[in-house]
């Protein structure tokens, strides 16, 4: 199982964007106004620097996953301790993308299909990839669907560009200020700084090192660019005020296309490009998941066994959250941002950085 | 073994077909159009414009009937909003309503007057629909009234207002999420008004064939809503472009003037004699196609002002006056009888929206927002006090790019003269 840059690229590129555009609008739109765009540049700059910091760390081990250096670096027992989080993210991030695409589904689409249909038949997809083709297989389907995804962006915006009204964006930051600007970038950047699930990558990619670092760099720099311009486009579309009502803004802006009578109801390309979009991160999650609770064991190469329970579980799971119905806002501001953000994609990939150089020095001395 | 799970679910799905959503295209009745009337006793009426499906398969050119059927029916039904009258419409009705096409929406006038708040919502709210829709208010009549007048050109009077309203100069079936978005700003919004005309003259049939002009539906001009979203009152269709090109959203219009005495031109002179009012005269009429506006505010102490800058760009269509064309010079007179006669007209139309209505459609609000964001924080609060009396500066910029296919008229004589 091996993958290379470009599939690495398309991959982080697809993870980061069809989910973004998609949940964290609103979020941010609510709180820094017609000042998002600020946010977003914030949330692409900081999305960078943790990017930097997880490729320079796994860039130490180029041979080793997470689950492996963590050990290294840290000694058995507290390596594998501080891996735990990760896991629980990775559960976490299935379950409720998974309920996101049940719920926007159910409201734009089929409205009357069971949850366990809709939840079950795109497990049974993820799971058929990961369990058949593995990483390799999922680096190929993004570098097949992500150059298609960003034909059909590219479009969008194109055809959206008549409904554009720039004034709306004004005035610049006398409405808001530092604060909210900040507090809007936290929701975008929590969901760019889920790239730090490269360091399960990075040991899969054929020649690991420098460029690998430079694919993954700029695959975020890219979909920051992607997600500014799709929240400027949101801005000059709807005003700040009624993006910040609207539960899906881009969603929306897309249903607006009306060009010379017969170019309307683009929504139905966007949806099935999110779609694939959202099967490319489901896959990849629940490789390293399971790859990942494999390895953690200490029985890499019994992965596939690891799958057969990850993909029942986070159907149960993903059911269990549609049936509590938990708001979709609260959890991201009460647990991705205040817990999964600060810790799993700063403190812990910082912190194992500092202690690995450390060490490195010890030895050297 | 993996191939017999395989095999298996693949049999499964042919066995169990399970397609909850489905819904056959002669299972649906099609909603081109819904509208909205608040009833005497507090009820409201809602009335649907369904597609007749045999009717729109061969395309109605005559007139809208084919074999005396129409090209549409209405439905309606009390109910205490949107989607409950839906459900009460739907006992009447074999098929299920599907609002995916709900491309425009007709309110009657009582209803904008008690405030169009309680009904709007789910006009934003539910998946089905699209946010792309026109809103029209009726004026002096029902929605149920007006949908329910057959229109000639068009087999259904809802496509026929959506069609009218596109030619008329305004932008293209947005009125909707325009007024989501302008109620969101300074408080104030603006529907496209519709209304129901007479002919002018009524004739009668003298033969089965005759085709006199009948009661059809128009575009009577826009709806202005108060703060409160209700009903304050309306601008007619000679006064809704002034809003639109302030608003820089006036796509085309052509503009008659009267240019009766030529020899006392000088300028500043003659605004009256544009402005009089007279239908019959040696008017000029000139097609502009391009439209700009600069809202500029000005600040004298705390007390804010505007100059509102129009310019356009259009060719002279019509020229019943003694100026000859072919002289550049005469254009120019042209050029600043029609700047004096627009400037008037606008100011009174602004005025008539800053007095009568007290409400600021133009968007001078939100350019303050916009240019001084701090100063605004002190006005916003008080905005529906300052706009009434505020001040305007106004001033218009045809540039008259061309005189049509011809420079003098092709007619050899004039009355008053050659000039």
């Amino acid at each position: 199982m091996k993958i290379n840059n470009r599939q690495l690229f398309w991959m982080i590129l697809m993870l980061e964007i069809g989910i973004n555009l998609l949940i964290t609008m609103t979020a941010t739109i609510q709180s820094a106004k017609q000042d998002s765009w600020i946010s977003y540049i914030l949330a692409g700059v900081m999305g960078l620097v943790i990017t930097y910091v997880a490729a320079k760390l796994s860039s130490r081990y180029p041979r080793q996953t997470l689950i492996e250096y963590s050990a290294a670096i840290l000694g058995k027992w507290a390596g594998k301790l501080i891996v735990i989080p990760f896991f629980l993210q990775w559960f976490w991030v299935m379950s409720l993308i998974l309920r996101d695409e049940f719920l926007f589904i159910r409201l734009n689409v089929l409205y009357k299909t069971p949850a366990w249909v809709i939840i079950g038949t795109m497990i049974g997809v993820v799971f058929y990839t990961v369990y058949h083709g593995g990483i390799e297989a999922i680096g190929r389907v993004s570098e097949l669907w992500g150059p298609i995804l960003m034909v059909i962006l590219v479009l969008t915006f194109g055809l959206t560009a008549n409904n554009l009204n720039w004034p709306m964006l004004l005035p610049v930051y006398a409405d808001t200020g530092f604060g909210p600007i900040v507090e809007g970038a936290l929701a975008p950047v929590s969901l760019l700084g889920e790239a730090v699930l490269l360091m399960m990558l990075f040991p899969f990619v054929e020649h690991p090192g420098k460029e690998t670092r430079k694919a993954l760099l700029l695959a975020v720099a890219f979909s920051a660019v992607l997600l500014l311009l799709g929240v400027l486009w949101v801005i000059m579309t709807f005003g700040p005020e009624v993006s910040g009502r609207l539960q899906f803004p881009f969603f929306e802006m897309v249903k607006l296309v009306y060009l010379m009578e017969f170019i309307q109801n683009m929504d139905i390309f966007v949806m099935a490009v999110w779609l694939v979009s959202i099967f490319v991160k489901l896959s990849i999650v629940m490789f390293i998941t399971s790859y990942g609770a494999a390895q953690w064991t200490g029985k890499t190469r019994s992965w596939k066994k690891v799958l057969w329970g990850v993909a029942p579980l986070t159907f149960i799971l993903t059911m269990l959250v549609i049936t509590l119905n938990p708001p979709a806002g609260l959890l991201l501001k009460s647990v991705w941002i205040r817990y999964v953000l600060p810790v799993n994609m700063v403190a812990i990939p910082l912190l194992l950085l500092v202690v690995s150089s450390i060490r490195k020095r010890v030895k050297r001395q | 073994m993996f191939r017999k799970v395989i095999v298996i679910s693949v049999a499964m799905s042919l066995i169990l077909t399970g397609c909850w959503d489905r819904q056959e295209l002669n299972d649906q009745a099609i909603i081109l159009g819904w509208g909205m009337d608040l009833m005497e006793d507090g009820e409201y009426l809602a009335t649907a414009n369904l597609v007749l499906p045999l009717a729109s398969k061969s395309g109605g050119q005559q007139g809208g009937e084919q074999g005396g059927r129409s090209g549409f029916m209405t439905e309606s039904a009390y109910g205490k909003n949107n989607r409950d009258a839906e459900q009460n419409m739907q006992r009447k009705l074999s098929r299920v309503l599907f609002p995916g096409h709900r491309r425009n929406i007709f309110i009657g006038e009582k209803l904008a007057e008690q405030g169009v708040f309680s009904i709007l919502d789910e006009y934003g709210r539910s998946p089905m629909v699209r946010p792309r829709a026109n809103i029209f208010v009726v004026r002096k009549g029902t929605a149920q009234e007006a949908m329910s007048l057959a229109y000639q050109l068009e087999t259904n009077p809802a496509i026929a207002v959506q069609k009218i309203q596109e030619k008329s100069g305004a932008p293209i079936s947005r009125s909707l999420l325009d007024f989501f978005i302008s109620a969101n700003g300074t408080g104030c919004g603006i529907m496209p008004a519709l209304t129901i005309l007479q002919p002018e003259v009524n004739i009668g049939k003298k033969s089965k064939n005759d085709s006199p002009p009948q009661t059809t539906l128009g575009i009577y001009g826009a709806a202005v809503f108060n703060s409160q979203l209700k009903l304050a009152g309306y601008l007619k269709y000679d006064e809704y472009w002034v809003r639109l090109w302030i608003a820089n959203k006036l796509a085309l219009r052509s503009f008659t003037t009267i240019i009766n005495s030529v020899d006392a031109d000088k300028p500043g002179g003659a605004a009256s004699d544009a402005l009089s009012g007279a239908s019959r005269g040696k008017t000029v009429s000139v097609s502009v196609d391009t439209f700009k506006s600069q809202i500029t505010p000005i600040f004298r102490g705390d007390q804010p002002s505007f100059r509102i800058q129009l310019e356009g760009k259009g060719f002279i269509e019509e020229n019943n006056s003694p100026l000859n064309l072919s002289k550049p010079a005469n254009v120019k007179k042209v050029e600043a009888r029609m700047n004096q006669y627009l400037e008037e007209k606008i100011r009174r139309v602004v005025t008539k929206v800053q007095k009568d209505f007290k409400c600021d459609i133009f968007g001078l609000g939100d350019t303050i927002h916009r240019r001084h964001p701090y100063r605004w924080k002190k006005l916003a609060a008080d905005w529906e006090t300052i706009f009434p009396d505020m001040e305007l500066d106004i001033t218009v910029k045809l540039n008259l790019t061309g005189t049509g296919l011809t420079g003098e008229s092709l007619l050899p004589t004039r009355e008053g003269g050659e000039k």
